[in-house]
C-alpha cells in the first residue's frame, strides 16, 4: 500500500504542471448498496462515481456494521479510475454477533428443554403402562401355571409364555428407567437453562465505526457548511 | 412443578424395580407338572398279601393301597394315573387305588412307579414299595 502511494504521489508531481483537469473515479465498495465516504476529509458523499480534479485525494470510506477504511487514490485527468474495497466487519459487530447468537440460543433453549421434558414424561409413562402390563401378563401366567391341571399347558406356559413375558419384562424396565433418566437430565437441564438465562438481556449493537465516521463530517450546502455529529438512542427495549 | 417432576421421574424409576422376572426353573409346585419337586403326590396307605390256592397250588397276591394326594392338586383338577406307564386298572375311589401284583413271592419287595396324567401329558410321579408278607 505504501509502495502505490509513492507510485501515485511521483504520478502526481508529473502532472502538477497540467492545471485543473478532473477525472472520473468509480467506487465499487463492499457493501455496495449503503456504503459513504468522507472525500478529503471535508465531503461526507453517498454515490457510486466521483469526478474529481486531477491529483492525490483522501478517501474515509464506511458503511453500517463495517469499520471507517482511509485511502489515498491518485486521480488521472480524463481518465476513469476504480476504486475497489472490501470493508471489513468491526469488531463491535463481530462481538455483537456472537453475542446474539449465544442470547438466541439460549432463547430456544428456553423453548425446546420443556419440549424434551414432555417428551421425557411421554415416554417414561408410556414405557411405565407397557411394563405394568407385561408385570400383570407374567403374573397371570404364573397364576395359570399355579391352577391348571394340563401338563401340556403348563409346559407351553413354562417353556413359551413366560420367557417371552421375562424378555418384555426386561425391554419395559430398559425402557422405564432409560425414560426417567431421560426425563430427570431434561428436568435438570431445563432448570440448569432456566437459571443461567433469566438475566440475559438481549445483546444491543453500538456502531462506534459510524460515531467515529460522523464525528468529524463537514457537509456542505447552499448556504454554507456545518459540522454534524450524530448520537443514537437504542429505543428497542 | 419441577420438585413434582423430579418426584414423579423418581417415584417411576423406583416403581421400576418393582416386579422381577420369573425364574421358571423355581416354579415346581404343580402336580401335574413334570418338573414337580414338591411333597409326594402318591402315598401308600397300606399294603397286605393275600394267600390263595389254585388247582392245589398255594398262591400270594400283593396288594397295595395308594392315596392321591389331590389336596397338593389345583381346586377342580382332573387327573388320570398311570402305574409303571400304564393306566390303572381299578378306578380311582375317594382318592384311592389298589396296586395288586399277582403271583407275588414272599419276601420280595415291590415298586410301583406311579404318575400324574392329563390331557395325554404326564405330570408328577413318585415310587411306592412294599415287601410281601404275611
Amino acid at each position: 500500500m505504501r509502495d502505490l502511494t509513492a507510485f501515485l504521489f511521483a504520478i502526481m508531481a508529473t502532472t502538477l504542471a497540467s492545471g485543473q483537469r478532473a477525472g472520473t473515479l468509480r467506487l465499487l465498495v463492499d457493501p455496495g448498496h449503503n456504503f459513504e465516504f468522507v472525500l478529503d476529509h471535508k465531503y461526507r458523499m453517498q454515490q457510486r462515481e466521483v469526478r474529481l480534479s486531477e491529483g492525490l485525494h483522501h478517501f474515509s470510506i464506511w458503511a453500517p456494521e463495517r469499520i471507517v477504511l482511509d485511502t489515498n487514490v491518485f486521480v488521472v485527468a480524463d481518465r476513469t479510475g476504480d476504486l475497489v474495497v472490501k470493508l471489513p466487519f468491526s469488531t463491535e459487530y463481530a462481538t455483537y454477533r456472537n453475542d446474539l447468537s449465544a442470547y438466541q440460543s439460549a432463547r430456544r433453549a428456553r423453548v425446546w428443554t420443556p419440549v424434551l421434558v414432555g417428551m421425557g414424561l411421554a415416554w417414561t409413562g408410556l414405557s411405565y403402562g407397557r411394563y405394568n402390563t407385561v408385570g400383570d401378563d407374567l403374573d397371570e401366567a404364573v397364576a395359570a401355571y399355579h391352577s391348571s391341571d394340563d401338563p401340556g399347558v403348563i409346559n407351553r406356559i413354562k417353556e413359551e409364555v413366560i420367557p417371552d413375558h421375562n424378555a418384555a419384562l426386561r425391554r419395559a424396565r430398559t425402557s422405564l428407567v432409560a425414560g426417567s433418566i431421560f426425563t430427570m437430565a431434561s428436568v435438570g437441564y431445563m432448570v440448569y437453562t432456566r437459571i443461567r438465562t433469566s438475566g440475559m438481556e438481549q445483546p444491543r449493537f453500538e456502531d462506534k465505526e459510524r460515531i467515529r465516521f460522523e464525528g468529524l463530517t463537514w457537509v456542505p450546502d447552499r448556504n454554507g457548511a456545518y459540522w454534524a455529529a450524530g448520537f443514537t438512542i437504542p429505543i428497542q427495549r | 412443578m419441577k420438585s413434582h417432576l423430579w418426584i414423579l421421574a423418581f417415584g417411576l424409576l423406583l416403581l421400576g424395580c418393582g416386579k422381577e422376572v420369573v425364574d421358571v426353573s423355581t416354579l415346581t409346585t404343580n402336580p401335574f407338572d413334570p418338573a414337580y419337586a414338591g411333597t409326594p403326590v402318591f402315598e401308600m396307605i397300606q399294603h397286605r398279601t393275600i394267600a390263595y390256592t389254585e388247582d392245589g397250588v398255594e398262591h400270594y397276591r400283593h396288594e397295595q393301597d395308594v392315596r392321591v394326594r389331590t389336596d397338593l392338586m389345583p381346586s377342580g383338577a382332573e387327573f388320570q394315573v398311570f402305574v409303571d406307564l400304564s393306566p390303572i386298572a381299578t378306578p380311582v375311589v375317594q382318592g384311592q387305588f389298589t396296586i395288586t401284583r399277582e403271583e407275588a413271592t414272599l419276601g420280595q419287595t415291590y415298586c410301583h412307579t406311579i404318575q400324574l396324567a392329563n390331557g395325554g401329558g404326564h405330570g408328577a410321579k413318585n415310587t411306592v414299595c412294599a415287601t410281601a408278607t404275611l
